[in-house]
């Protein structure tokens, strides 16, 4: 028994001296999703035809803490509500260089491309961020998720889809940081 | 008082069951789907996903023979579609999207997924999980065995506001509010 003790002891001795000193958690956060609620700067613009009329600016992000041996970041907006049985990718930029620790409002497209990352297909079938537009008379949760890669760069050019990119995802992924915000109308 | 009521209970449940069965036209069977090509329920070789795609499989990527009987009343289509809830990526694969079937037809013959067959019978296939409006086959990590379901929904619209670049997603979303009732069967693979 007393041996028992000592030997775990021991180990979570061990365990915690292999924690590096400047250990941190992993974290994702966003300005413009403060309080949790998505505002109307990030909601899809009329143009889309759904019903909403927000200005479709993809929110800004930043992060810390992320894991060693990090090569790459991939980011998804996932709404769980959608009526479809599926859920709903919003928008999903991979290849993010593992320098990089922030994107501003509205770096879909030109923002993106400047930091040498990728935009890949959303479930609107086209990359770039689509904004949030849940039927009238509801409220949806996006679930926003960066995860760490232990790859460089994912072997899929813009047309990948979701489902493609969530198996290279789960294939390599060192660890996520993610949030919840919320938009209703 | 409760032993009292159990005739009259009894006498109303057998009314009711009476009148179900007799508003059931005759003839009738249950709504189901079934494929004569997937046997013991597993994939076969030909149904699998081709070297073409590069994964890893061999298969002549061959859409099943579907059928299906029974339609509910009030059918104006049916969308086919067949999903792998296993595939290793959080959130399963969907394989094959077919809408717009008329509600006249009642089959769709093997290899409709990659010929003309659909659009032969009016309907129209979307994109897949591969970002690809056919069939893409089965072609699981090698070890893994995963189930693929298939699904044929009866819907109370002839067609959806869908064009062949309509994500599953999309499709899914079109059919929230229209669905009369869907039937399913599973198969698996393993290679």
């Amino acid at each position: 028994m007393r041996l028992a003790v000592l030997a775990l002891m021991l180990i979570g001795f061990v365990a915690l001296r292999t924690l590096p000193a400047s250990a941190q958690a992993f974290r994702l956060t966003s300005q413009d999703t403060a309080n949790g609620q998505i505002r109307p700067e990030q909601v899809m613009s009329k143009a889309y035809g759904y019903g909403c009329s927000g200005g479709n600016l993809s929110p800004d992000l930043s992060w810390s803490g992320a894991p060693q041996g990090t090569q790459s970041f991939v980011l998804t907006i996932f709404d769980m509500d959608a009526p479809n049985g599926l859920g709903w990718f919003h928008w999903v930029v991979v290849d993010i260089p593992s320098t990089v620790n922030s994107l501003p409002t509205g770096a879909s497209g030109g923002g993106i491309a400047s930091i040498g990352a990728l935009e890949t297909r959303t479930d609107f079938g086209v990359p770039g961020y689509g904004g949030p537009c849940p039927p009238s008379g509801t409220a949806h949760r996006y679930r926003f998720v960066l995860t760490a890669l232990r790859i460089p760069k994912l072997p899929i050019d813009g047309n990948a889809t979701p489902a493609m990119v969530g198996i290279y995802v789960e294939a390599n992924k060192l660890d996520q940081a993610s949030f919840t915000a919320i938009y209703g109308r | 008082m409760i032993s009292t009521n159990i005739p009259r209970v009894l006498a109303l449940l057998m009314l009711i069951g009476g009148a179900a069965l007799a508003a059931r036209p005759a003839g009738a069977v249950d709504f189901r789907v079934y494929s004569h090509d997937i046997k013991d329920g597993q994939f076969q070789q030909d149904q699998i996903l081709s070297k073409a795609y590069g994964l890893g499989c061999e298969g002549s990527n061959l859409s099943p023979h579907i059928n299906w009987e029974g339609m509910p009343e009030g059918t104006e289509s049916f969308v086919l579609t067949m999903f792998d809830p296993d595939a290793n990526n959080g959130k399963g694969w969907t394989h094959w999207v077919v809408v717009n079937i008329p509600y006249a037809v009642n089959s769709l013959p093997r290899g409709a997924g990659g010929s003309g067959a659909v659009a032969a019978v009016g309907a129209l296939q979307t994109r897949n999980d591969f970002g690809q409006a056919n069939y893409g086959g089965p072609c699981p990590p090698p070890g893994q065995t995963h189930h693929y379901v298939v699904t044929l929904t009866a819907l109370n619209v002839r067609t959806l506001p869908v064009d062949k670049d309509a994500t599953p997603a999309m499709v899914a979303a079109a059919i929230d509010g229209h669905k009369i009732a869907a039937v399913s069967f599973t198969a698996t693979y393993q290679r």
